[in-house]
């Protein structure tokens, strides 16, 4: 087989692979809603704070909830404007993800791209809590690593704010130290951080609890959680992408600095999957890139002293240690429906 | 301020793809449920009209149809796209007309100077803007090419003058 044919051919195989992969995934794990009550409040009365004090830092977290409250005025339900909302956020998940894979690894190695990411939780968080609006958050990063202008930079920032104040500006932060950049991220993170505060402060009849006032009064019971299994907790964190991000090549002071970050803001949440991986997915995103790299230049990378190529890597999309639990598809009793 | 204007002229061209999928984002879902009502196949209160016969959902209907036929033309450069761009600013222009003097009949004058009345002035006026600079960019990717294309032809080297 000439040899042209022969690349063409495996990277169509690999491609087919990518692909059922995610599919095959979704299908073990399943996807959850979260949230929902919450959203009937916070869409109905954007405006009023309605939560009770345990449940007020989701006004911290507006865009996802303002954007639904929209549709509502124009007439949409509230169950339709969740899943409008949310689906919008999957697909422009989606193509950020692909817009970044393609344009820092190139179009031919996208799939290699998705295999190394598959083996990352950020899948699994993306599907187990539809309703967070982690999807726009990771979206607008994504945006942010292939966005040339100054100013469309500084308003990918701010949406991320918007999305999600505290875990935005730790993943700003975490991309500064990855990426030794974040001067020119300040200023949008500072507009975000200004409206956010306009919203919860001004445009809301009564300021509500923030995620700070529930951890000050939850401390004892977040720390002893979490000194409790803390094994468990690192092994969940990140899953078999550890073995991609304590390899000795990888693992510097800055990026040490990151998984130290994200350890503390996942053990003062008490979650050690989705935080702790949305705060490292800076780390998350340089990795991949430089694996892929490696992959395309030397036809797979080395792991324990033997060189595995990608099709091999894909498989560890399926070695979550939450296979462990009670997620796995036909244990839960797998429905199509959403929680009402 | 000449080039700050110019750089502002720049970042909406190259950004007008993703404005125009925001406010398709925005505004479809919205006119897909009202016309699944009005088709009966969703159940909320009507317009009051026959089935597909009320002017503003049709306004709406085409203004959308216009923007996303516009998207597909807008590689490599929106200003390809700019024709119909325009014309779902023009519709919009009809449909913002249509609503105004609906809502003039029922409120009263008052309304001219209502929230919701500035917030579509302001829009249809960023929106012009928007198309504008789209106008003016084209125009100055095609200059240079004119310029190069008219040029006289570079002068042949005779041979032996090395």
């Amino acid at each position: 087989m000439p040899r042209r044919a022969h690349v063409v051919s495996l990277s169509s195989a690999l491609a087919f692979q990518a692909v059922a992969t995610v599919m095959l995934f979704v299908w073990l794990y399943g996807w959850q809603t979260i949230d929902l009550v919450e959203w009937r409040s916070l869409t109905a009365a954007p405006f009023s704070v309605t939560l009770e004090p345990s449940q007020q830092f989701l006004y911290g977290s507006p865009f996802a909830h303002l954007l639904g409250a929209y549709y509502q005025r124009q007439g949409i339900g509230v169950v339709e404007s969740f899943v409008i909302v949310h689906a919008a956020g999957l697909i422009l998940l989606a193509y950020a993800a692909a817009r970044v894979l393609i344009s820092r690894c190139g179009v031919d190695q996208l799939a290699a791209g998705v295999l190394v990411i598959a083996a990352s939780p950020l899948l699994l968080t993306i599907l187990s809590w539809i309703g967070k609006t982690d999807d726009f958050l990771l979206a607008f990063y994504l945006l942010l690593l292939v966005a040339r202008s100054p100013l469309t930079r500084a308003i990918l920032c701010a949406l991320m704010v918007l999305c999600h104040r505290e875990l935005a500006v730790t993943m700003l932060i975490a991309h500064a130290l990855v990426r030794a950049e974040g001067v020119a991220l300040a200023g949008g993170a500072a507009a975000g951080l200004a409206i956010s505060f306009l919203y919860t402060n001004v445009l809301l009849d009564a300021a509500p609890a923030t995620r700070l006032d529930y951890l000050l009064e939850h401390a004892r019971v977040v720390l002893s959680g979490a000194v409790r299994h803390p094994l468990v907790h690192f092994a969940a964190a990140l899953g078999p992408f550890w073995i991609f991000v304590l390899r000795p090549s990888a693992l510097t002071i800055r990026r040490t600095a990151v998984l130290g970050m994200a350890a503390v803001v996942a053990a003062m949440t008490l979650d050690f999957t989705r935080i702790f991986v949305l705060a490292s997915a800076p780390l998350v995103i340089q990795l991949t890139e430089e694996i892929v790299a490696e992959i395309r230049d030397h036809g797979g990378i080395v792991l324990l002293g033997s060189r595995l190529p990608v099709s091999v890597l894909g498989i560890l999309a399926f070695a979550q240690l939450h296979l462990a639990g009670d997620r796995l598809s036909w244990i839960r009793g797998f429905s199509w429906t959403i929680t009402q | 301020m000449r080039r700050l204007i110019l750089r502002a002229q720049i970042w909406v061209a190259d950004h007008v793809a993703a404005m125009v999928w925001i406010l398709l984002v925005l505004w479809a879902p919205p006119i897909v449920f009202t016309v699944l009502v009005d088709l009966k196949l969703a159940n909320a209160a009507g317009s009051g009209y026959l089935s597909l016969r009320d002017p503003g959902l049709l306004l709406s209907i085409m203004q959308i149809l216009l923007m996303a036929a516009a998207l597909p033309m807008m590689r490599p450069h929106p200003g390809r796209a700019r024709p119909l761009l325009l014309a779902a600013l023009a519709v919009w222009f009809a449909h913002s007309a249509w609503t105004l003097q609906i809502r003039l009949r029922l409120i009263g004058r008052a309304d001219l100077v209502s929230s919701e009345t500035l917030v579509t002035f302001a829009a249809l006026a960023a929106a012009t803007g928007v198309v504008l600079a789209v106008r003016d960019r084209r125009q100055q990717l095609e200059t240079p090419t004119a310029i190069a294309t008219t040029a006289p032809p570079p002068a042949v080297q005779q041979p032996g003058t090395t």
